[in-house]
């Protein structure tokens, strides 16, 4: 809350394909320059949001640690590293009814217009559920 | 011969042709009549003869009557007895054929005569009375003779005929007579020797006549006969008769019987009588049929000339028609085509030279129309060609006026040229001074370019000292641009640092608000360092740029420096040959000079030629003045032949167009 009584947020801004992103400050646990290395537990941003095969370049792949409540690894590499910035979550604007369904079954839970641009706020928590849920059904 | 046709020939052309065929025809036709009317007349005069010797021959056969009469009343007279024919009968016989046919033969007075002379039958056997009967048988003697040479039967053609007639008229009347004579005279010999005297002397004389008659009368039978073989029968059986009577009479004679002597000598007078009789019928046959085969020749003559008189008649009238077809078809073509009118035909079937100047007609008036077809089409030419040449000569004229004002402008542009001729002279002197001197400055050039070729040789060194150090701050750029790599590096990593300090500080709540504001700050400086070593990237990479141009550009300069000093090698060797190009340039600036002053001299020729040519410009200006006004003339000329060519008609079957085949213009 802020001095005027409206909830804030921080939100870690990034770009990834020239699509700008932002996350919960609160779910990052750190931030890494991506040397090219390789884990199970290290996964390429446009992958876990379903690009598909689209060809997308990082210009500075950086590397986020998500902050897990069960303490498990999970670290997405995004590109490059905007902002962190303060908002309110009245500026918050959500999905329209018709694409929310789809929007939070990737992971995205609303828009946040910042100086002209439209941030799609990810919130990895989920990304990370729904991949829990999804290898536990392949038995995995 | 030319001469002797002329008269006709100039009576031939004041005529037409109708009236030359008439002409021609007429005395192609007259000598056709006039032989026709020579032989039918000639055939006529014959005929005409023959009947009148006919006539003759009856006249004689009247006048044998009478004689035999006669002798028939003498015997009466001496012997006694009447005489079986009567002389008046006789008389008033030869009466009736006088009033018949006497006067044609022209015997009215000789037979008025003879009646006088008639002797008197009752005057008895006197002597007187005998010598009467023979005076009057001598003139009936005469008189046969005269019928016989006026009925022509003395000029007989014929041979049988002849002789016939001879027969009748000159022996057998005379032996009637002399036989008669004798048997008188044989009767007296009974009178006693005194009587026999005289009378035997007679009798011997009469009797040596009668052998001779009969001998003569015999040859005239015989010729006859043998050149008629058809009357041969019918006058040698009155003969044969004739002879034997004859013979029994000279028997008679000779044996001096009174009787036998009368009877025998009656005998022997009818004998002669009767063969005259029966002689003149065959005379007379014989000059009928020469009548009829003279008409008949005089018919078939007739026949003949009129048939060849209507055939001359027949094709000269059809020889008229068709000559006149031909000329009248010949005539017509001609008068049309000499009215202008050359799509005539002249139709003619005949081949013959009409008809083949028909022929030739046709094709020399088609030979005609092409060649006015073709003078009209050469005519359109002429005129058009004569119209074209007109303006041609007018232009030319024009243009002959230009070029003599032309050439007179020439003519003092070149005195202008000849005076300037005088001034290049001059020049030219100048231009060898010129040339001495540029000589003088090409060998000076020369070593200059010697000097500046060593100067660019150090250019080009020095420039190549420049290059080297230029590529060496190339080198010392990038290196630059490696150290600011790494302090990129270490901004972005300050900037993640800052990032995760920011994360802490957020993270940190309330309590880590100020290291947040100072996290932020660390950021922006990281940001600002991110900045300028972009910007002195972007700087590096410009003069990384700019080292490269520049060393490009010196490498370049230092080709073109290295050219430089070729061409500056090539200019010392060109100088070199100038200085020889130059020395060759004084000596022609020299030859120019004396060319010069030989062209002044030329070009006052020339300004005297072109005076010439001025004249002979204007000469030319007046012959195309002249010129023109024939081809005036022509054009007219042609316009008068192609009015003329459109006179005549030369249009095709069914076509009707003018000479010149378009309408005329």
């Amino acid at each position: 809350m802020n001095d005027q009584g409206e909830t804030v947020l921080n939100l870690l801004l990034f770009s990834v394909g020239g699509v700008y992103f932002g996350i919960d400050s609160e779910q990052a646990a750190g931030i890494n320059a991506y040397q090219g290395e390789e884990a199970g537990d290290l996964f390429w941003f446009h992958n876990e949001m379903g690009f598909g095969d689209a060809t997308v370049k990082y210009l500075s792949p950086t590397v986020i640690t998500i902050r897990c409540p069960d303490g498990q690894p999970y670290r997405v590499i995004i590109d490059l590293m905007e902002d962190i910035r303060e908002i309110t979550a009245t500026a918050i604007l959500p999905f329209p009814p018709l694409l929310e369904p789809f929007a939070l079954r990737k992971g995205m839970w609303g828009v946040l217009p910042v100086e002209g641009r439209m941030v799609l706020l990810v919130d990895f928590m989920r990304i990370l559920r729904e991949k829990r849920v999804v290898a536990a059904r392949h038995g995995g | 011969m030319k001469l002797l046709l002329r008269p006709a020939k100039q009576l031939m052309n004041s005529l037409t042709y109708s009236r030359k065929m008439f002409v021609a025809g007429i005395f192609l036709c007259i000598p056709t009549l006039l032989l026709a009317y020579f032989l039918v007349t000639n055939i006529y005069e014959q005929i005409t003869f023959s009947a009148r010797e006919r006539i003759g021959v009856r006249y004689a056969a009247s006048l044998d009557s009478l004689l035999q009469a006669v002798i028939d009343s003498r015997y009466a007279a001496v012997w006694g007895g009447k005489p079986r024919i009567p002389v008046d009968q006789a008389l008033a016989g030869l009466a009736e054929v006088d009033s018949a046919l006497g006067v044609e033969l022209g015997m009215g007075e000789s037979f008025k005569t003879l009646k006088t002379k008639l002797p008197d039958p009752r005057g008895g056997a006197t002597l007187q009375t005998i010598g009467a009967h023979d005076t009057f048988a001598a003139e009936l003697l005469e008189m046969k003779v005269q019928v016989a040479d006026r009925s022509n039967l003395t000029l007989d053609p014929d041979i049988p005929s002849y002789y016939l007639m001879d027969a009748l008229i000159t022996k057998l009347p005379p032996l009637a007579e002399t036989v008669s004579r004798a048997a008188i005279v044989a009767s007296r010999l009974s009178g006693g020797p005194e009587s026999q005297v005289g009378n035997r002397a007679e009798l011997l004389l009469l009797s040596g006549g009668i052998n001779t008659l009969v001998d003569a009368l015999k040859k005239d039978i015989r010729t006859a006969a043998g050149a008629d073989a058809k009357i041969r029968d019918r006058i040698q059986k009155p003969l044969l008769e004739l002879e034997t009577a004859m013979a029994a009479f000279q028997r008679e004679l000779k044996g001096q019987r009174t009787v036998g002597l009368t009877r025998s000598g009656m005998e022997a007078t009818d004998a002669v009588f009767r063969a005259a009789s029966q002689l003149s019928p065959v005379l007379d046959e014989l000059l009928g049929s020469r009548i009829s085969a003279l008409q008949l020749k005089m018919s078939v003559y007739l026949s003949l000339s009129l048939v060849a008189f209507l055939l001359g008649i027949y094709f000269n009238l059809a020889c008229y028609l068709s000559v006149k077809e031909g000329i009248s078809a010949v005539h017509d073509a001609a008068r049309k085509v000499s009215s202008g009118d050359l799509t005539v035909e002249a139709r003619l079937s005949s081949k013959d030279e009409i008809g083949e100047t028909c022929g030739m007609f046709n094709t020399m008036t088609e030979n005609l129309r092409r060649i006015i077809v073709t003078l009209a089409e050469v005519t359109e030419k002429i005129h058009a060609n004569s119209g074209a040449i007109a303006s041609t000569m007018d232009q030319q004229s024009g243009f002959a006026t230009q070029l003599s004002s032309s050439v007179v402008e020439i003519s003092s542009t070149m005195e202008e040229f000849s005076s300037t001729a005088s001034q290049i002279a001059l020049h030219s002197q100048a231009v060898v001074e010129r040339a001495d001197k540029t000589l003088e400055d090409t060998k000076n050039g020369a070593a200059e370019v010697e000097n500046l070729t060593f100067k660019v040789n150090d250019i080009s060194g020095t420039i190549q000292a420049n290059l080297s150090e230029i590529v060496e701050l190339g080198r010392k750029s990038k290196e630059i641009n490696k150290v600011m790599e790494i302090i990129n590096n270490i901004a972005n990593q300050t900037k993640l640092i800052a990032f995760n300090a920011a994360l802490e500080a957020a993270s940190a709540g309330e309590s880590g608000k100020r290291f947040g504001v100072v996290a932020v700050e660390i950021r922006r400086l990281a940001d600002s360092v991110v900045e300028s070593t972009s910007e002195i990237e972007g700087k590096i990479t410009e003069i990384l740029d700019a080292v490269n141009r520049l060393v490009m550009s010196s490498e370049k300069s230092f080709q073109l420096i290295q050219e430089g000093q070729d061409y500056a090698s090539h200019t010392v060797v060109m100088l070199i040959e100038s200085v020889d190009g130059v020395e060759e340039t004084t000596s022609a600036a020299r030859q120019i000079s004396l060319s010069t002053q030989q062209q002044q001299i030329a070009s006052s020729q020339v300004v005297l030629a072109l005076k010439d040519i001025e004249q002979g410009v204007r000469f030319s200006t007046d012959s195309i003045h002249r010129t023109n006004g024939v081809t005036e003339e022509l054009f007219n000329l042609s316009e008068q032949l192609r009015d003329l060519v459109m006179t005549f008609k030369v249009g095709r079957e069914g076509e009707q167009e003018t000479a010149s085949g378009v309408e005329p213009r």
